[in-house]
């Protein structure tokens, strides 16, 4: 038999061998330049296409969220009052203390979330500022309430994709109690807390910070909340498990910390 | 709909193609469980119509570039799996069509269920740090929405001849 006949005979075959080839090819070239510039190739395009849909929801929805964002800008209007007392009187006795300055002002740049609906499963997504908007690699981003979000991971000129806190490659440093422990997703809106010493005194429905060892992550951003925890005697830590305070399904608005 | 164009034309299938990407990009999820979106995967489904209207290998390359960009708009750190997943679920499901006047109807449509079952657990395999019950139950589910879909289709609009 021809090696051409041989060919058309197992074209199926070597049709799967080329794609399982190519896959795995990728899949360990994922840090080229080559596999870089296509993803933020794509995450561009994915903003064009996009574009349409984005403006005709704006439209629909900017009349009952102006009303919302209304009610919530006087609603933290007299918080931040509040804060502002507060604040004034943290700074006075930071001073007699003999503190030094530990939290820096955040830059925060508004996006719009362009699509977060392409995989059955949420653990990335497309917002609309880009290497134009000055963005960078691993910054945080976080939500309208401040909760984390996640962190860029490739930057398009006009859009960027984030790397989403339910990602199972995702994992921050936190505080727990006076300890500081690993948060790692599991599924859906969950995940767990690695490294709680038995002796940490938690409690359920305690909300769960950035620890801000990171150089990604500032410190004090919330993350997530207790939902429940077992201590074993054979395990010299907690089981902790959390669940994820950013609705990431109703996702249309997040600030990149720059 | 499907049998109408051309079989050679391959700008109908591009057409198609985006116009499903469009659609797989705009569509909500169905329902949440526990936090969890539970949606059809469009693609998946216009492949396996397209698969039984053209040869496999044609297939399985255009749900390898499919998959592709699918990875590089959805997925972190792992671009490679869906593609991978994508074109060995078509080349699994050639297999039917191999024996399309062997088995019947309802064994047909088992290797479906099955084949859709192996495609989400893969992927969710990959996705999920644990536990594995969870990725069985979304995986039943996932490919109990792709089955009927495809039952639906080739029920409606291929009038029960494309499978």
């Amino acid at each position: 038999m021809s090696l051409e006949r041989k060919l058309k005979k197992n074209k199926n075959i070597i049709s799967i061998i080329l794609a399982s080839f190519f896959s795995l090819l990728i899949f360990f070239s994922y840090e080229t330049d080559y596999s870089k510039k296509a993803e933020s190739y794509l995450v561009d395009l994915v903003g064009i296409f996009y574009y349409p849909q984005k403006w005709y929801k704006n439209i629909l929805s900017v009349k009952e969220e102006n009303i919302i964002l209304s009610q919530k800008l006087v609603q933290f209007s007299l918080l931040n009052s509040k804060l502002e007392n507060y604040k004034q009187e943290n700074e006075n006795l930071r001073e007699m203390l003999n503190f030094k300055e530990s939290y820096k002002y955040l830059s925060l740049l508004p996006a719009n979330i362009v699509n977060n609906n392409f995989s059955l499963y949420a653990k990335s997504s497309i917002i609309n500022v880009g290497k134009i908007n000055q963005i960078t690699n691993n910054l945080s981003v976080i939500d309208e309430n401040g909760n984390l979000v996640g962190k860029t991971i490739r930057i398009g000129e006009k859009n960027s994709k984030i790397q989403l806190l339910s990602d199972n490659n995702f994992s921050v440093s936190v505080k727990v109690g006076k300890s500081i422990a690993q948060f790692k997703p599991t599924f859906g809106k969950y995940g767990i807390l690695e490294g709680v010493l038995k002796t940490a005194l938690i409690d359920k429905d305690d909300i769960i910070y950035t620890s801000g060892i990171s150089e990604i992550y500032p410190s004090d951003i919330p993350i997530a909340k207790i939902v429940s925890f077992t201590k074993n005697n054979t395990n010299m830590f907690q089981k902790v498990d959390v669940e994820i305070l950013v609705d990431l399904n109703n996702l249309y608005y997040v600030f990149v910390i720059q | 709909m499907f049998l109408s164009f051309n079989k050679n034309n391959l700008a109908s299938i591009l057409f198609l193609g985006i116009f499903f990407i469009l659609l797989q990009l705009s569509i909500p999820k169905l329902f949440f469980i526990n936090g969890f979106e539970i949606g059809f995967d469009f693609l998946l489904i216009f492949l396996t119509i397209l698969l039984f209207s053209y040869e496999n290998y044609k297939i399985i390359l255009l749900a390898f570039v499919f998959g592709l960009i699918q990875d590089y708009i959805v997925s972190v750190e792992q671009i490679g799996i869906i593609s991978f997943i994508k074109s060995f679920s078509i080349f699994l499901l050639g297999i039917i069509k191999k024996y399309q006047f062997i088995w019947s109807k309802s064994v047909k449509f088992f290797v479906i269920f099955l084949i859709g079952f192996f495609h989400f657990s893969v992927y969710y395999f990959f996705i999920f740090n644990e536990p594995y019950f969870f990725i069985f139950y979304i995986s039943i589910i996932h490919s109990f929405l792709y089955f009927i879909l495809i039952f639906i289709i080739n029920r409606f609009f291929f009038n029960s001849k494309l499978i």
